[in-house]
């Protein structure tokens, strides 16, 4: 297959006094550019829209405290060296300030 | 005191949503939640032990290679009458066990595991995957042995002789498919940022192994296309394969080893997007200065260094939640070697966003920097990370502690060493052999009298890294076949062992 | 929309924006390059390997010799390096390893195009104009009989040691003994052999020893000195051993013929010029 595109990529040269002819070969490629950049951009444009409208931004920290359960709650280590106790003591720094999920429901 | 969870009768319900200054999880919930954990890890226990063990398998391998490869660069008699062994088949073959043996496969292992565990169900049809596990393993014996035979096709990543290819096809297949069904099947309801990166990296490994091998073998693009389409591949293979499911394992080990959860969720997902847009415009900086149109080559700068974003990102996050725990590293393997990777993964982006610099990589390319600058990454940060997931994994499934603190201590402290001698040695030697390759006025033979030391620490890092890889099977060998002691109370259910000795 | 399908349809965006990017526009762009032929009365440059030279590039395939060899040179404006305090590029070029740099038509008939990521060794794009075939075989034999500073591999076993019936090949390698008596290796004889060697006969490799005309002057080279016996071990070293030969497989000629060919930086294009 002739794919016309190579001339593509080389249709704009620069002339030796500096100046630069826009072929119509040119207008193509950039065409594919700007389509590209709105075909994505857009995509993108819709994702965060969607995410907003689904509420993806609220409570984000719900998410964090997910791999976690009974069996392994916050607060303790769940690895040490065989034949040790990891230290139990709680971890410090835990945000107390940050509303934990139950609060945030109402009752 | 009413417990806030047994009080509902929804039983699909998330145990997890009480909180921590709650006195009382019941010790009903707490059994359950076991009992649940330790379902999950049964129903995988096989297929992932399999993969596991596949993988340690290959990365004896791929470390006996590694060292004779090295050893034959500074001292060229070594083992130089077989054509088997010669030097150009055994890095070939190397880097077909490391790279498609051991982390692929320690990628897969981890896939599987966390998927199970984050979607809190059990793995549906197990027995398939062994058949996926003996595709893959087919494919990497094929791939080392046709190597050593003659049959390396000089393609970087992909110099596995064609007939390996259907079996790593079907084998990255059945994971990729059943990966996606445990996700489908979950009842947790909440996707974890470590799904997010495995399910996009089973989606992005395929496609990247089927266009590469279209486009460079089936069907073969004319001239410079091939390298273009080949470093596409080879760098996305660790960008959108072995990465994704690296930071996704640590994301997951770190705040379950230390029991608090990631410090911002938010940043979290502004990684992963950031590393899925950025990442795969990065694989051109392999070619910079070579017969490529500069667009591309611009374009991968541009890429790469916009890879600072996710890469802060993650590193803030990991070090946040680390703050104020890094005591931790004295009593956890898991945690060690994973932290360990995690700093690693941020200081090997960020020098790799600065090698793609022209500049830099002007002096940087075709030397023993870029050497040192990959095994940092597929070594210090994958590899680490990944030892770190078995040591937190292995006794889960199995329900054996680990026999020996003093080989678990003996591999961290062999693979961290080595690593970074490993990585220093051929960094400021590929410096200097790089500014001496831009200088015509310094004969070729002066390079090489002057990196030749450079490369003998790089083996005698090899040999440390090695010591320190048998250690590991040592221990998962005895893991597996009953020696250690039994975790009490069942395999997920941590209970404080009896004081003693 | 399901979470999974979110992250499906964002990570299959997301990456074929880089697929588009990094493959499809420069396939379109590249894939069907055509030779060039500066009139009708030139050859096209380039021109696919045939035979030997084909056959060659398989076994420099097969052997890896990209992982240390890359093929491709860099411009004249590409490397910094300072002189006095004067930037200067070209590196490659001034080299000597091509006249020009390398660009993508060069490659047009390369299959696989190996373009390499290691100068461990020199570069190989242009070397068909460096060394003549001889060389590239004794350096493909053992590369320390030419640079004993080299690391690059012994390739013996593309090479045939074999006994000298009637004439020796005019295939055969010019080399010492040092290199043949262990092929791949550099040999030496220990004291007690080398002793035995002399004592053997001592004379006769003396009076071969002076037959050269740069020795003759050396009549009173004392076979029982240390001083002696070096110097005459250092010259029987690079004499032939009597009786064999080493001459190449013909994955060794064919390997040797690919090297030969390899001029990609030399005829000029139009593309090439700065």
């Amino acid at each position: 297959m002739t794919s016309p595109l190579p001339t593509l990529f080389a249709a704009a040269t620069a002339a030796n006094d500096g100046t630069v002819t826009l072929t119509a070969a040119d207008v193509v490629v950039l065409l594919m550019l700007v389509g590209s950049i709105v075909f994505f951009g857009g995509a993108a444009v819709l994702a965060l829209g969607w995410a907003f409208r689904n509420g993806q931004f609220e409570n984000f920290q719900q998410g964090a405290a997910s791999i976690f359960g009974p069996d392994e709650p916050i607060g303790e280590p769940t690895d040490s060296f065989p034949g040790q106790r990891p230290d139990a003591t709680p971890p410090r720094n835990l945000d107390q300030s940050r509303p934990e999920p139950d609060e945030c429901r109402a009752g | 005191m009413p417990s806030r969870v047994t009080g509902k009768a929804e039983p699909k319900r998330r145990v997890t949503e009480m909180s921590t200054t709650d006195a009382v999880i019941s010790e009903a919930d707490r059994v359950r939640a076991a009992a649940e954990r330790a379902a999950i890890d049964a129903s995988c226990r096989g297929p992932v032990l399999f993969f596991a063990s596949s993988a340690v398998f290959w990365l004896l391998v791929g470390s006996a290679l590694a060292v004779i490869a090295s050893v034959k660069l500074h001292s060229p008699y070594f083992l130089t009458g077989p054509a088997e062994l010669t030097f150009g088949r055994v890095r070939m073959a190397h880097l077909q066990a490391v790279g498609l043996g051991w982390t692929s496969l320690a990628t897969i292992t981890a896939a599987l595991w966390q998927m199970c565990r984050l979607a809190r169900t059990e793995l549906i049809y197990p027995k398939i995957l062994y058949a996926s596990g003996l595709s893959w393993n087919t494919g990497v014996a094929l791939a080392v042995l046709g190597i050593i035979f003659g049959d390396g096709q000089s393609v970087e990543w992909l110099d596995a002789p064609q007939y390996a290819a259907p079996f790593f096809v079907l084998g990255i297949g059945i994971v990729s498919a059943w990966v996606v069904a445990v996700f489908r099947r979950r009842r947790e309801p909440h996707v974890y940022v470590t799904q997010w990166y495995i399910l996009a990296a089973v989606f992005w490994f395929p496609w990247l192994y089927t266009v590469a091998v279209f486009m460079i073998f089936w069907f073969p693009a004319t001239g410079v296309v091939q390298p273009i389409v080949n470093w596409w591949f080879g760098h996305n293979v660790i960008g959108l394969w072995f990465t994704p499911v690296a930071v996704g394992t640590a994301y997951y080990i770190i705040p379950k080893v230390i029991g608090r959860p990631i410090h911002s969720y938010y940043l979290s997902i502004t990684g992963f997007w950031a590393l899925a847009l950025f990442y795969a415009w990065a694989g051109m900086h392999h070619l910079i200065g070579g017969p490529i149109p500069a667009w591309l080559a611009t374009a991968s700068t541009v890429g790469s260094m916009m890879m600072f974003i996710p890469v802060i990102a993650v590193g803030i996050n990991h070090h946040m939640t680390m703050l104020g725990h890094f005591d931790r590293l004295k009593y956890s393997p898991a945690l060690r070697f994973t932290v360990f990777g995690a700093i690693a993964y941020t200081w090997v982006s960020a020098q790799g966003a600065i090698e793609s610099l022209k500049d830099f990589s002007e002096v940087a390319h075709f030397t023993h920097y870029t050497v040192a600058h990959a095994h940092l990454g597929v070594y210090g940060f994958v590899a680490m990370i990944f030892f770190g997931l078995f040591y937190y994994m292995v006794p889960r499934l199995t329900g054996r502690e680990w026999a020996s603190s003093g080989l678990i201590r003996l591999h961290f402290w062999c693979s961290a060493v080595g690593i970074t001698i490993y990585f220093v040695a051929l960094s400021i030697g590929g410096w200097w052999q790089g500014r001496m390759l831009n200088n015509p006025n310094v004969p070729f033979g002066a390079i090489t009298t002057y990196i030749k030391p450079y490369l003998f620490a790089r083996t005698l890092a090899g040999v440390l890294m090695t010591v320190g890889h048998l250690a590991f099977a040592a221990l998962f060998v005895m893991n597996l076949a009953g020696w250690g002691r039994k975790r009490s109370g069942g395999p997920t259910y941590f209970n404080e062992p009896p004081a003693n000795p | 929309m399901d979470r999974g399908m979110v992250i499906f349809l964002g990570s299959l965006l997301t990456f074929s924006s880089s697929w588009l990017g990094l493959i499809l526009f420069p396939f379109w762009q590249l894939n069907n390059e055509q030779p060039y032929q500066k009139d009708a009365t030139e050859v096209p440059y380039p021109q696919p390997l045939q035979g030997l030279a084909l056959a060659g590039r398989k076994v420099y395939q097969a052997n890896g010799c990209m992982y240390c060899h890359s093929q491709q040179v860099r411009s004249e404006k590409f490397g910094n390096w300072w002189e006095n305090g004067l930037e200067k590029t070209g590196a490659d070029i001034k080299r000597g390893w091509g006249l020009r740099r390398n660009v993508s038509r060069d490659y047009i008939y390369d299959n696989p195009t190996m373009l390499g990521t290691m100068r461990t060794g020199p570069d190989l794009a242009n070397v068909g104009s460096r060394y003549t075939e001889a060389w590239q075989h004794a350096h493909t034999f053992n590369p320390r009989v030419f640079n004993d500073w080299s690391i690059m591999p012994s390739f013996a076993f593309l090479y045939r040691k074999e006994r000298v019936t009637g004439e020796r090949s005019d295939k055969a390698l010019t080399l010492g003994r040092e290199w043949t008596v262990d092929p791949g290796y550099r040999w030496r004889p220990t004291p007690d052999q080398w002793d035995a060697i002399l004592a053997e006969r001592g004379e006769a490799i003396k009076a071969q020893f002076l037959a050269r005309p740069e020795n003759a002057a050396a009549t009173g080279l004392d076979l029982t000195s240390p001083e002696g016996k070096r110097q005459l071990l250092e010259f029987w070293l690079t004499t032939e051993e009597e009786g064999y030969q080493i001459v190449p497989t013909d994955e060794a000629e064919a390997l040797v013929a690919y090297l030969l060919s390899l001029r990609k930086a030399e005829v000029p294009l139009p593309e090439a010029k700065e």
